[in-house]
């Protein structure tokens, strides 16, 4: 190990060509131990090349990067023994059991876990038995995620991990992820799920054309990129418009709704006064805060750069962000 | 197995349908002669039934006609005397009642007739043989019926046999075609499931993302491989100890397997399952994977001799013949499981596992199941095309072919003298191997030369006319079938009338494959027939391959 060590993954100018297209455009960036990083971006963005080059799937054009400290170009067999991978689209050898499809695995392994615990960890014990081909969607997920545990790996990578799965079954690999962070263990996660990445993601980074748009705290993120929270009323006519629209810029009007962007918490409470003392009557109020989603949607904008300039908090961004660590 | 056996392990039986006409003592004895051989059903059909319409209308191979007069004509003939010809009964054609020549032909059989010395009075007595000449059977059926009357004619007329040929097997027992097919059989069954299975497996697995999985394990590409090798073997031995019981318990199939046996059958599963490996390679969706695979495996099958004898094939295949795995895979079994010679089929066995290690490793190379930056040119996916399948199998093919004769060609080494006995033998045993077809060619005798044997063989029915040889009392009876033979070789048989078709292909044609160090094989002019009890076949030395 070197003296990357102090970091769980660490990149620095990744590059990944084919022919003359550029999949991932020196990126840089570094990732503490004991997180869950979410790497946020739409199809083609260049997440995936981006994780399979740390899996040591793929070889990098240029730079350099490390996982645990070591190289993934120059110690790739270490790295392998040391991290956990859950693939996009994972899948299994369909008539093993969920015990077998994990003895399979960790004989590849010097020192495996216990197969009984993993298969507990992960909420399977009822269906150890099973062929995987019998198994649900959320459940041969489930058996992926175990899997990849099987090395009881420092750094795990879960590409997509849920991907076509129902809300229920969704929530249960949540649980799982988040757990393996309370383990001290650091996750590595990709998705195009802006709200499983804003419910279990400490750290967020944006990827677009191979290149990372910005990287911090979903906290930080949503305060910094993220809209006004919004009132939304609901059964309001066009007096209401009319009224909240003179003291509120912004406000908009949609056929019976109101949307009025509030500057901080104390317009809820002068809304509600005005709305009151003006006898204006209204159905529900709704109050709408800024999400991943909307930051995302704002970075990763077709007209990015056009966006970027009108909105002032924005400006200082457009260029690549530097590391945040 | 089982279907094959079926087809194959039985007696083969001919029908044929007599129509006679003529209902003398003399007709009846022919027809007597008929039914004694087993290679003809005979069916008596109404004498004022039409014949062609019968031939179209039933399944016979061909419908005899013995016309009114026949008995009186031979009566006649025989009574010439001294000037009596040597033959009085000729297998006929008659063009009278042939209305379309596509369907059925009255079909020409060499005629025994010998030139007589009273030409002026003698009239042959003729019976007409009707068949259907799309029939692949109909040349056997001329064959054995004008064989029939060949020797109705040595015994009615009393000529003695003064040349006789003394068969010794040196296998001491008889094997039918079954023997020889169930080696290609269990060849067939390492080929498939070494190709077909490997490149299937690999494709599915890739596709599913078991393989990208398996890429971000500490799991090597080589023990990855090894293992499906590996599995392969274990299936292809279960399947291969299958086929031996059915065939052993069903078609009292006789082999011994021993070591070399076992070797060559884990040869072949290394050598295909590299070729596998090397195919999967190149596709991407199991479609592709199917037609690229069976692109190679079906040629092959067909061509290295797995069912039909590579000298039966024309000179060009047989070259092709020459350069493919499959074939000393086959002949090796066959060597290993038949003939019992260890020492050819260890040979066979070490130039197939040359072959599947030099594919083993290039398929380990050239496997990458990690990032896939595979040439454009060579990397199939989506639907599937004629053009994908047969590029994918143009290169496996110049693949296998370069690589098998080079090994071949290592293996032969330069050639010994000449091999005279059985010490010589041995010590041209770089021919051997190298003359694999030619080596085997004295095993499947009994398919290879099945309508020659019939064209050319007189002691193919020398059984037959047992009644008439017990009536005739002039030559010694044959000896029953089933037993090493050995018999005397009667007069030489005159040459077919240039009308008369010759049943092709013929054992006395000579190849025109030299071997310019070795002796050629000498067909045995008893080679075995389409009878259930066939001559045991004549082992020869090996010749060796062409340079």
């Amino acid at each position: 190990m070197n003296d990357q060590a102090g970091w769980a993954i660490e990149i620095d100018g990744l590059v990944k060509k084919y022919g003359s297209n550029v999949a991932v455009n020196h990126i840089s960036f570094k990732i503490p131990f004991g997180v869950i990083f979410a790497f946020l971006g739409a199809n083609g963005a260049g997440k995936t090349t981006t994780v399979e080059m740390l899996e040591c799937l793929r070889k990098p054009s240029a730079g350099t990067a490390f996982v645990l400290g070591l190289n993934i170009t120059k110690d790739e067999d270490e790295v392998r023994k040391r991290i956990g991978v859950l693939p996009q689209a994972f899948n299994t050898f369909d008539r093993l059991t969920v015990r077998e499809c994990l003895k399979y695995y960790a004989a590849m392994y010097e020192n495996p876990r216990d197969i009984d615990d993993l298969i507990s960890s992960v909420d399977l014990v009822d269906k150890a038995r099973t062929q995987y081909k019998d198994l649900s969607g959320g459940l041969q997920r489930r058996v992926g995620v175990a899997i990849a545990l099987v090395n009881d790996p420092e750094v795990i990578f879960l590409d997509e991990p849920t991907e076509g799965l129902d809300p229920k079954a969704r929530r249960g690999v949540w649980e799982i992820i988040k757990k393996l962070r309370d383990e001290g263990k650091t996750v590595f996660l990709t998705t195009h799920y802006m709200e499983e990445a804003e419910e279990l993601a400490d750290i967020v980074a944006i990827i677009l054309d191979g290149a990372i748009r910005t990287m911090d705290t979903t906290r930080n993120l949503i305060n910094m990129y993220g809209r006004k929270t919004k009132l939304i009323v609901h059964g309001a006519g066009t007096s209401a418009f009319k009224v909240l629209s003179r003291h509120w810029a912004g406000t908009e009007q949609n056929t019976s709704t109101v949307i009025v962007p509030l500057a901080d918490k104390n317009d809820l409470h002068k809304i509600v006064a005005l709305l009151d003392a003006r006898r204006i009557k209204y159905d529900e109020l709704e109050l709408k805060k800024s999400s991943l989603e909307d930051v995302f949607l704002d970075l990763t904008a077709a007209n990015q750069g056009e966006v970027l300039e009108t909105i002032p908090h924005l400006r200082r961004f457009h260029q690549q962000p530097e590391n945040l660590f | 197995m089982l279907i094959f056996g079926a087809i194959f392990s039985g007696n083969m039986q001919y029908d044929l349908a007599v129509q006679n006409k003529d209902g003398s003592a003399t007709s009846a004895a022919f027809i007597k002669a008929l039914n004694s051989t087993d290679a003809l059903r005979v069916h008596m059909i109404d004498p004022n039934q039409d014949a062609d319409a019968y031939l179209k209308a039933n399944q016979v191979t061909g419908v005899l006609i013995i016309p009114q007069g026949f008995g009186q004509t031979v009566q006649q003939d025989l009574a010439l005397g001294a000037a009596r010809p040597a033959a009085v009964v000729q297998v006929n054609s008659s063009a009278a009642g042939v209305t379309n020549a596509g369907a059925v032909a009255a079909a020409r059989v060499s005629s025994q007739s010998l030139a007589s010395s009273d030409s002026a009075n003698f009239t042959p007595a003729s019976v007409i043989l009707k068949v259907d000449q799309s029939s692949s059977s109909a040349p056997l059926v001329i064959g054995v019926v004008g064989n029939i009357a060949s020797d109705f004619n040595s015994q009615i007329t009393g000529t003695k046999q003064v040349v006789g040929v003394e068969n010794n097997d040196v296998l001491g027992s008889n094997y039918r075609y079954i023997d020889f097919i169930v080696p290609g059989i269990i060849g067939m069954t390492v080929l498939t499931s070494g190709v077909l299975q490997t490149v299937g497996m690999q494709t599915q697995y890739r596709n599913k993302g078991i393989l990208k999985k398996l890429g971000t394990t500490p799991l090597k590409k080589s023990e990855w491989i090894i293992s499906k090798m590996l599995y392969q073997a274990v299936v292809v031995f279960i399947s291969t100890a299958l086929i031996i019981v059915a065939a052993k318990l069903v078609y009292q199939v006789r082999f011994v397997p021993n070591v070399t046996t076992i070797g060559l059958i884990f040869a072949g599963t290394i050598c295909f399952t590299g070729l596998g490996m090397i195919i999967a390679r190149f596709v991407k969706d199991e479609d592709a994977a199917t037609a690229a695979a069976s692109s190679i495996t079906m040629p092959m099958l067909f061509l290295s001799g797995t069912f039909i004898p590579i000298e039966s094939m024309p000179d060009y295949l047989q070259a092709v013949a020459k350069v493919l795995p499959l074939t000393y895979l086959n002949y090796g079994l066959r060597d290993s499981m038949i003939l019992g010679d260890s020492t050819s089929a260890f040979y066979k066995m070490c130039i197939v596992l040359i072959v599947g290690i030099v594919f083993l490793v290039i398929g380990t190379l050239i496997t990458n199941w990690r990032e896939d930056d595979s040439p454009a040119l060579l990397r199939f996916g989506g639907p599937v095309t004629a053009r994908k399948a047969m590029v994918t199998g143009v290169v496996a093919a110049v693949l296998v072919a370069i690589t098998t004769v080079g090994v071949v060609s290592i293996a032969q080494g330069p050639q010994p003298q000449q091999a005279v006995g059985p010490s010589d033998t041995i010590a041209s045993v770089p021919n051997t191997i190298a003359s694999v077809p030619n080596t085997i060619a004295s095993v499947p005798n009994t398919i290879a030369s099945v309508p020659n044997t019939i064209a050319s063989a007189p002691n193919t029915l020398a059984s037959v006319p047992t009644a008439i040889a017990s009536s005739a009392s002039k030559t010694p009876g044959p000896a029953p079938t089933g037993t090493p033979q050995s018999t005397t070789m009667h007069r030489p048989r005159p040459t077919p009338t240039p009308s008369a078709p010759r049943p092709t292909p013929t054992p006395s044609a000579p190849r025109p494959t030299p071997t310019p160090s070795a002796p050629r094989p000498t067909p045995t002019p008893s080679a075995p027939r389409p009878t259930p009890t066939s001559h045991p076949p004549t082992r020869r030395p090996a010749p060796s391959l062409p340079r």
